[in-house]
C-alpha cells in the first residue's frame, strides 16, 4: 500500500488554450527527492519548461505549489509560484504567506500547473473537485482589492481565497506579482506578469477537506513543541511588535541600510521612518498568515495629514526601506502611500523602488535629465515625483514605461554609462540590506538562483556575531563575523539548503531560519510524522542540495555562466563611506568567497557548473547531456 | 468552575491557528470546516472576527434540541453533545444567537465543549484575542473594582488619600 500521509497526491494541470484540465498523480520519487512546493516546482520547471521559451509565451508554465505541512497546525504557512521569469530570463520563483496556499491544500491539491494561454481574460475557480474557467473581462486591469471583492461577491462566498494580478501585470510590467488576501505578494521575478500573459486574472480556491498526517499524535506534538519554542524565544516580543521593520533602525545603526541607491549604509532620517515609529504612531493590530503564532504583520491607519484615511496591512522591511532610505525619503506617510500604490498596481516593491532609486542616481549625475524623465524632477527624496513615477510604472506610460521592463532593459534604454548605478544580480534588483556590511548575504545575493536575492540563503546567523557558534557550526570564528569573508561559502551553502527546506515545506523563514527554531534533524522528524517516510537530517539536507542543483542546471540552460554570479561593481569596489560606522571601509571580497562556495558545492571552480560526480551523487546525471549541448564540458 | 471563551475582536490577527487546533483536538486531523471556532476575515477592511460559543446558561441549543442530545456539564457548565444521539437536524444551528453552532462532515452538531476545561484555541492564540474567562472570578473582580471606587471616595473625604 502506498503511503500518502499529508500529501494529497494530486496535481491539477490546467490548459488555458482549450480550457481543459487533468488531475495527475504526484510522481512517487518526487516526494523524498523534492518534498514539496519549491522543490516540486523546480523539478517540473527543469523537466517541462523549455529554457529557451519566451517567458510571456504560451509555452511557459506557471506552477503553484504547496507542501505536505500546508493545512496542518504548522505556524505561518506559505506557497510558491514559479515559472521562467520575464524579468530575468532565468528561473522565476516567489513565495507568499497568507491563506491561499492552505486553501489549495484543503481543496485537495499539492500543485497546480497553468499551461498554454487563453484568448480572452478568464479566472479559474477551483471549488474542491469542481474546476471552472470563468470570464474575467470585467476584471482586466483592475487592482487586487477590486478583483478580490468582485470574485467573492460573484461566487457568493466570503471564504473563497483569491490569488490575482493587479493592474501592472495586465499592462505588461515585468516585475508584477501575484496577490492574495489583497496584500500578500508573490512579489519577485514577475510571476504576475506570467499569469497575465496567459490571460488569467485570478485563481480562486475553496477547499473543504482536511489534512491528516501519517502519524497524527506525533506530528501534533512536534508542532506544539515548535510553537512553544517560538513563543518563548527571546525575539518573540520584538518580532510581534515590529516584524521585520525592526531592521530599519538596527541595520542603520551599524551602517548596513541600503541608502541612496546603495551609495551608503547610513540614512540620516532613519528614525523618522523606522518600524518603531510605525508601531507607535500608526499600527492598530497584528495580522498573521495561516496558523501563525508570531504574527509579524501589522495593520496601519494614517489618522491625519495629506494621506489621512490610508489604511492597509503591512509593510514589511523591504517595502518600507525601499520607499524611504533607498530613495532618501524621510516622510513615512508618503512611503506608506507608495507601498499601497504598489499593491494597487500589483508590482514588486523591491524592483519598483530600485528602478526609482536607479533613475534618481542617474538624474543626480546628469546622465538623464528632465527631457528623459518627461518632466519629472527626480531629485533625491522628491516624493511628489516618486508617487507620479509609481503610477507611471504601473500604467507603463511616459518615463515609467522606460523602467517597467526591469533594470537590465532600463540600462539598455538609458545608455551604457548608467550601468554602474543598476544595483542588481542576474537582472534582479538587490534587497534593502547592504551586501558590503553582511558578507554572507553578499555572497548569497551573487549566487542566488533567482537573481540577486536575500531569502535564497538568508544567513541571519552571521549578524548575531557569536564567534563560539561560528566555530561550532562552521569550524571558524570568522563565519559568524558579518564583516569577514572567510567561511562564508560554507555558511551560504548551509543556509541555502535550510531555505530550500523552508520553501519546500512552505514554512516561514523568519520563524524557522532567522530564529533558528528547526535544524535538519527536526525537519526530518516532522516530515516523517507527516508522511510516513524515513528521512534523516542527512537526507533532508541532500534534498536542499538537490533542489539548488536542479535550479543551477535550469539557469545554465538559460545561459547563466560563472561570470553572472556577481553583483553591481559598486559592492565589489567602492568601500562603504565613513558615516557607516562599524561597517565603514568595507567592500565585498566576492572572488575568494565564490571559490570557497563552488568548492563546498562540488561545482567546477572554472565553469561554476556542477561536476559529473555531483550530478550523479544527487541522481541528476540524466540532465548532464543537456548541459553538454549548451557547451559545458564534463570530465 | 464556570468558564467561557472571551474574545477580543480587535486583537484577532486572522491567523486561524485556533481553527487548526480545534479540529485537531476533536477530529485528529486539520480542517477549518471541522472547527467550532471560526474566523470571518474582512480582507478589504482589515478586521478579523472570531465567531465562538458563549456557553449560555439557558442555552437555546440545549433547550431546543428535539432529542435532548445536548446538556450542560455540571462542573464547567460547558455544552456537551451526546454524539450518538444527535440526529443532525440543525435546530441548534438555527437557534444559536451567536452563530457559533455548525454541523460537521457527517452532519453531526459541532458545539464548543471547552475541550474539557482547557480550550486549545485559547492556548494557541498568539495575541490573547481568545482567552478563557472564569466567570465567578470575573464577577468578583468587577465587584471589587466598583467597591474600590466607593472606598476611595470615602478615603478622600476623610483626607487619608
Amino acid at each position: 500500500m502506498k503511503v500518502y500521509g499529508a500529501y494529497t497526491n494530486r496535481v491539477l494541470r490546467l490548459n488555458l488554450t482549450d480550457k481543459s484540465y487533468v488531475i495527475e498523480e504526484l510522481p512517487e520519487e518526487w516526494k523524498t527527492n523534492y518534498i514539496g512546493a519549491r522543490g516540486f516546482n523546480m523539478i517540473r520547471l527543469l523537466e517541462e519548461v523549455d529554457p529557451n521559451c519566451d517567458p510571456l509565451g504560451p509555452e511557459n508554465k506557471l506552477m503553484l505549489g504547496v507542501s505536505p505541512a500546508s493545512g496542518t497546525n504548522m505556524p505561518g504557512q506559505r506557497f510558491n509560484a514559479s515559472a521562467k521569469s520575464p524579468l530575468t530570463g532565468i528561473l522565476g520563483d516567489s513565495n507568499a504567506g497568507g491563506h491561499w496556499g492552505t486553501e489549495l491544500k484543503y481543496a485537495g491539491y499539492d500543485q497546480v500547473i497553468l499551461e498554454g494561454a487563453s484568448k480572452t481574460p478568464v479566472y479559474i475557480f477551483i471549488n474542491n473537485n469542481k474546476i471552472e474557467f470563468r470570464d474575467a473581462s470585467h476584471l482586466w486591469k483592475k487592482d487586487p482589492k477590486t478583483v478580490h471583492n468582485a470574485i467573492r461577491k460573484e461566487l457568493d462566498d466570503l471564504f473563497v481565497q483569491v490569488l490575482c494580478t493587479g493592474i501592472g501585470a495586465d499592462n505588461g510590467v515585468r516585475f508584477a506579482g501575484l496577490f492574495s488576501n489583497i496584500v500578500r505578494a508573490n512579489g519577485r521575478t514577475g510571476m504576475g506578469t506570467v499569469m497575465s500573459s496567459k490571460n488569467v486574472k485570478a485563481v480562486a480556491v475553496r477547499g473543504k477537506s482536511s489534512v491528516k498526517p501519517y502519524d497524527f499524535e506525533r506530528y501534533d506534538n512536534l508542532i506544539k513543541g515548535l510553537i512553544q519554542k517560538v513563543r518563548t524565544h527571546d525575539e518573540f516580543d520584538m518580532r510581534t511588535m515590529l516584524g521585520t521593520t525592526h531592521l530599519v533602525h538596527s541595520l542603520n545603526s551599524t551602517g548596513q541600510l541600503n541608502t541612496k541607491n546603495n551609495q551608503t549604509g547610513y540614512f540620516e532620517f532613519a528614525e523618522n521612518v523606522s518600524g518603531e515609529r510605525l508601531a507607535l504612531e500608526f499600527n492598530v493590530k497584528n495580522k498573521g498568515c495561516f496558523g501563525c503564532v508570531i504574527p509579524c504583520n501589522r495593520y496601519f491607519v494614517v489618522r491625519d495629514g495629506e494621506y489621512k484615511g490610508l489604511n492597509a496591512e503591512g509593510p514589511e522591511f523591504e517595502s518600507l526601506a525601499g520607499f524611504t532610505s533607498r530613495i532618501l525619503n524621510g516622510n513615512l506617510e508618503a512611503a506608506l502611500k507608495c507601498i499601497d500604490l504598489c499593491t494597487e498596481y500589483g508590482i514588486d516593491t523591491i524592483s519598483t523602488s530600485s528602478a526609482i532609486s536607479f533613475a534618481m542616481e542617474c538624474y543626480d549625475r546628469g546622465l538623464i535629465n528632465n527631457e528623459t524623465t518627461q518632466g519629472l524632477d527626480l531629485a533625491w527624496g522628491n516624493m511628489d515625483a516618486v508617487v507620479k513615477l509609481v503610477h507611471q510604472i504601473g500604467r507603463k506610460e511616459k518615463f515609467g514605461a522606460v523602467l517597467a521592463d526591469g533594470i537590465l532593459e532600463s540600462v539598455k534604454r538609458l545608455g551604457k554609462e548608467t550601468e554602474p548605478y543598476a544595483m542588481h544580480g542576474k537582472g534582479l534588483d538587490v534587497f534593502l540590506g547592504e551586501p558590503r556590511g553582511i558578507k554572507a548575504y553578499g555572497l548569497g545575493n551573487a549566487v542566488a538562483s533567482r537573481g540577486a536575492d536575500h531569502v535564497r540563503a538568508d544567513p541571519f546567523f552571521e549578524t548575531l556575531g557569536d564567534p563560539q557558534r561560528g566555530i561550532e557550526k562552521f569550524g571558524m570564528a570568522e563565519a559568524a563575523d558579518r564583516l569577514s569573508f572567510k567561511g562564508k561559502g560554507k555558511v551560504v551553502k548551509h543556509y541555502e539548503a535550510l531555505c530550500v527546506m523552508a520553501d519546500s515545506l512552505n514554512l516561514c523563514k523568519n520563524t524557522m531560519v532567522s530564529m533558528e527554531t528547526l535544524d535538519f534533524d527536526d525537519i526530518a522528524e516532522i516530515y516523517n510524522a507527516l508522511t510516513g517516510f524515513d528521512m534523516t537530517g542527512e537526507t533532508i539536507m541532500k534534498v536542499g542540495e538537490r533542489v539548488t542543483n536542479v535550479e543551477r542546471i535550469f539557469n545554465m540552460l538559460c545561459g547563466v555562466r560563472k561570470e553572472d554570479d556577481t553583483l553591481a561593481k559598486r559592492f565589489l569596489e567602492e568601500p562603504l563611506p565613513e558615516e557607516c560606522g562599524p561597517s565603514a571601509g568595507s567592500v565585498l571580497e566576492l572572488e575568494p568567497m565564490l571559490d570557497e562556495y563552488y568548492k563546498e558545492r562540488g561545482w567546477d571552480i572554472e565553469t561554476g557548473a556542477p561536476t559529473r560526480d555531483k550530478l550523479e551523487e544527487l541522481g541528476l546525471g540524466k540532465h548532464m547531456h543537456r548541459l553538454e549541448e549548451v557547451g559545458l564540458k564534463f570530465e | 468552575m464556570r468558564m467561557r471563551i472571551r474574545i477580543n475582536y480587535e486583537k484577532c490577527t486572522g491567523c486561524r491557528a485556533c481553527e487548526a487546533a480545534c479540529s485537531a483536538k476533536h477530529y485528529k486531523k486539520y480542517s477549518p470546516e471541522l472547527s467550532r471556532i471560526r474566523i470571518v476575515k474582512f480582507e478589504d477592511k482589515g478586521t478579523d472576527i472570531p465567531i465562538a460559543c458563549k456557553q449560555c446558561i439557558e442555552a437555546p441549543c440545549v433547550n431546543n434540541c428535539p432529542v435532548k442530545a445536548l446538556y450542560k456539564d455540571d462542573e464547567t457548565m460547558a455544552t456537551i453533545l451526546k454524539e450518538n444521539e444527535c440526529i443532525g437536524c440543525g435546530v441548534c444551528v438555527e437557534v444559536c444567537p451567536f452563530s457559533a453552532a455548525a454541523l460537521d462532515e457527517n452532519g453531526v452538531a459541532m458545539i464548543c465543549d471547552l475541550c474539557g476545561g482547557s480550550p486549545e484555541c485559547a492556548k494557541v492564540c498568539p495575541v490573547n484575542a481568545i482567552e478563557v474567562q472564569n466567570i465567578e472570578k470575573t464577577v468578583e473582580k468587577k465587584r471589587i473594582k466598583t467597591a474600590e471606587k466607593h472606598s476611595d471616595r470615602i478615603l478622600k473625604k476623610w483626607k487619608i488619600i
